[in-house]
């Protein structure tokens, strides 16, 4: 690891200015992605702000009626909320089919947001990768790209957002709350906050340097919402594909519907033309399977990972007929039960 | 497995060499047998030579021996002279000063079953020995198996006035004339603790100095167990190796040190987290309790108790981390059922996979009746 100096901020201006102060600085809050990540040398920072002190761990309800999570609330903290359990289900359910108990007791809401990439080559100094270092090229365009993007790659990054949670936020149209290091706040839409690698593949969001998440507000919210993550093993293993949905309903038609898919792309990818497609109709199985062409429609495989897009259409079939109710959950709403297609750790065994 | 790991136990014609005493030649050798230069310990005179008998777990990447290192140098530097920095070079520590650097060679991956050992009379042991520029031995330091060095020892050993008593193999002879062989015996003295760990931790804290220039090394107070330890810090010491390394409680093990099996899981105010994952500075304030810290006594609790009833082990390594784990998931609730149990203790793997019998030990545990 690189040496860097350690600050603790207790306050935000605390932070913004000890940022500030400091070349070539970053943020550290539960440390699961940063920590991480220094270890293998591809982030050195001349500095740590320490912000886990910093007053930002509330979760409460706004004005409008919806839920504020503050940016340094756990996972744990946010998926077992009683208003999360009750009215953001699929957030729950996000959360708890990722990382694992001690992870998640770990991570803060700001910090999942910019986690990075889980492309090996970004992880391995030795291999070119535009993410760690700009301009170096692609390791993982002409190498073993069987998790990588389908949806708004480029030559100069296929790389994936893997977080699980972020696919439930952006599917319940949450917000981005937002400090300006000169003063004044921001409101990024979730779906707005990450980013394509366009010709900054070492750009993950629309943050700036310096800038640090205060919340993520949670919209009202009075319809369906579900999790469903496709993994290599039962448990503790990142997506390969997932799909969160969020539906309303009036009476048995369809008012509103937003899904966002994970693990396809450089960000969570909303398939709205998709989701356009059901409203005012009748949850039914062949609306369901037409929406899921529609939404795979554009995908673009690479050398080995053409099995997303099969997979990924199943997985939202799946998620709809599921969220709509013409299939039973697997497990108890707001579970890593409900969440995990294919069964948790252990469940083919006796007991 | 190493047959030569055995060596020295089996060994029982008498070794070969006796060590070499302070003040005559060290022995010769080759450098590196697989390079064709054949470079030998005597073609580096002219500079003072750190040696270090330790191929296992000397490793200079790591930071808590970079902290051990600037602790001791920052503790032993004499007046007037002001440390701004250290850094490693392949097989040289440049060492910053006011005004210019001073570079000292340092072998620091000497096979410690290898022939050099067996030359030096070290075989098998851990060993740090200092020659001057005309290749006598003018200071050592060897730790038996489970032998620790005691650091406030070694710092009074290096003191550059001759000091009456030092442990009983380590000489100071005051022949430290310059500043650069002071360097190279604090150097080696600061080696010696980080090969040589398990010093106590209360004797770590340097005698009052300035801080170190670079601001990487700082203060951190940390509860475990319900103890307080004031260490000094390089600023990327995790807790894990904290605790390893400095406080000495070495249930809590590194398996990945990349938060991905759990066997570094402690609880920290009163949650399950990974130690690996965390620097010990952030953990100012907080209460730790590690897998030390659960029985009361001779009392084990009641999850220590069913691992050993249940046989929730093979080989043992993972084991911390599962009972840790396992108690804040029976406290929390979330082992109602075996799936529930299996989800919740995913973050810990088993090498033996020894998994039947954890769930076992957890439902065990659980079913007591016994407050977890
Ligand atoms: C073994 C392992 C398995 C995992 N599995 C999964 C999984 O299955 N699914 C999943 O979704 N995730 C998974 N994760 C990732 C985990 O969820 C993230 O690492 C975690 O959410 C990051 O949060 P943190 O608080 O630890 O962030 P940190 O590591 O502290 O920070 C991450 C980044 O965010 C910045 N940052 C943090 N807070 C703020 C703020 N308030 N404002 C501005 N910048 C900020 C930091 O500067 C840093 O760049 C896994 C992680 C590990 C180690
Ligand atoms: S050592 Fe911490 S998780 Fe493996
Ligand atoms: S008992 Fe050997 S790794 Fe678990």
């Amino acid at each position: 690891m690189h040496p860097f100096r350690y600050n603790r901020a207790q306050t935000v201006e605390d932070a913004l200015q000890s940022f500030g102060k400091e070349p070539n600085a970053a943020f550290l809050a539960g440390g699961t992605s940063q920590l991480d990540l220094m270890k293998e040398d591809v982030l050195r920072p001349g500095a740590l702000i320490d912000i886990k002190r910093v007053p930002l761990s509330a979760i409460m309800a706004t004005k409008d009626g919806g839920l504020r999570l503050g940016a340094n609330a756990s996972n744990t903290a946010v998926a077992y909320h009683e208003q999360v359990q009750k009215r953001y289900v699929g957030l729950a359910e996000a959360i708890l089919a990722g990382a694992s108990p001690q992870i998640r007791n770990m991570a803060s809401t700001g910090g999942n947001l910019l986690q990075r990439t889980r492309c090996p080559y970004y992880r391995d100094t030795t291999q070119a990768c535009n993410k760690r270092e700009p301009g170096t090229g692609c390791a993982a365009l002409e190498g073993i790209n069987r998790v990588h993007a389908v949806f708004g790659a480029n030559e100069k990054c296929i790389a994936t957002h893997p977080s699980d949670m972020c696919v439930a936020l952006a599917a319940l149209n949450a917000v981005v709350q937002v400090q300006k290091p000169k003063g004044g706040t921001r409101s990024i839409p979730f779906a707005d906050f990450h980013r394509l690698p366009g010709d900054e593949p070492q750009r993950d969001t629309v943050l700036e340097p310096g800038e640090l998440i205060t919340s993520v507000d949670l919209p009202a919210f009075t319809g369906r919402s579900h999790y469903l993550k496709v993994r290599e093993r039962a448990s503790y293993a990142y997506a390969l594909v997932s799909v969160a949905i969020a539906l309303e309903m009036d009476g048995d038609t369809i008012k509103a519907a937003r899904i966002a898919l994970g693990s396809v792309a450089h960000k969570p990818w909303m398939a709205t033309d998709a989701a356009k497609e059901l409203v005012g109709k009748k949850p039914d199985a062949a609306l369901f399977r037409a929406a899921a062409e529609k939404a795979f429609e554009d995908a673009k495989p690479l050398q080995h990972n053409a099995y997303k897009i099969p997979l990924g259409k199943n997985t939202l079939v799946r998620a709809l007929m599921e969220t709509s109710g013409l299939m039973p959950l697997q497990g108890t709403a707001g579970t890593a039960f409900a969440s995990s297609a294919g069964g948790v750790a252990g469940d083919d065994i006796e007991g | 497995m190493n047959p030569q790991k055995d060596a020295p136990a089996n060994h029982h014609a008498p070794l070969a060499t006796e060590m070499p005493n302070v003040g005559s030649t060290a022995p010769n050798f080759i450098l590196d047998e697989s390079s064709d230069a054949g470079e030998t310990l005597h073609d580096l005179r002219g500079k003072p030579v750190i040696m270090v008998f330790s191929a296992t777990d000397w490793n200079p990447a790591h930071a808590e021996q970079m902290a051990h290192l600037y602790n001791a140098l920052v503790a032993t530097t004499p007046d007037g002279d002001k440390l701004t920095g250290i850094r490693r070079k392949e097989n040289e520590y440049a060492l910053g000063f006011d005004a210019e650097e001073v570079t000292i060679p340092v072998l620091h991956d000497l096979d410690r079953n290898g022939s050099a050992a067996e030359r030096f009379g070290v075989l098998g042991r851990k060993a740090v020995f200092v020659l001057d520029a005309e290749g006598v031995v003018r200071w050592s330091h060897v730790s038996s198996e489970g032998e620790s060095p005691r650091v406030a020892d070694i710092v009074a050993a290096l003191q550059p006035a001759p000091v009456a008593t030092a442990a009983s193999n380590t000489a100071a002879n005051g022949w430290q004339t310059n500043r650069r062989d002071f360097i190279v015996a604090a150097l080696a003295g600061a080696i010696a603790l980080a090969v040589l760990p398990g010093a106590p931790a209360e004797a770590q804290n340097p005698p009052a100095k300035p801080a170190v220039p670079s601001g990487a090394t700082l203060p951190v107070q940390l509860n475990v167990n319900g103890k307080t330890h004031k260490l000094n810090l390089d600023s990327r010491v995790t807790l894990l190796d904290a605790l390893r390394e400095n406080i000495g409680l070495t249930g809590s093990k590194k398996g990945c040190d990349h938060g991905q099996c759990g066997a570094c899981t402690v609880h920290i105010d009163g949650e399950s987290r990974l130690s690996c994952l965390s620097l010990a500075a952030q953990q100012e304030g907080t209460k730790i309790v590690t897998i030390e810290g659960l029985a009361k006594g001779d009392d084990l609790h009641p999850v220590q108790q069913a691992f050993l009833d249940y046989d929730g082990y093979q080989c043992g390594y993972c084991t911390p981390g599962q009972i840790m784990s396992a108690v804040t998931l029976i406290r929390e609730g979330h082992v109602k059922s075996d799936r529930e149990i299996r989800e919740g203790m995913s973050g810990n793997l088993c090498r033996c996979a020894a998994y039947p019998h954890i769930l076992a030990a957890v439902k065990a545990a659980r079913d007591s009746g016994k407050r977890v």
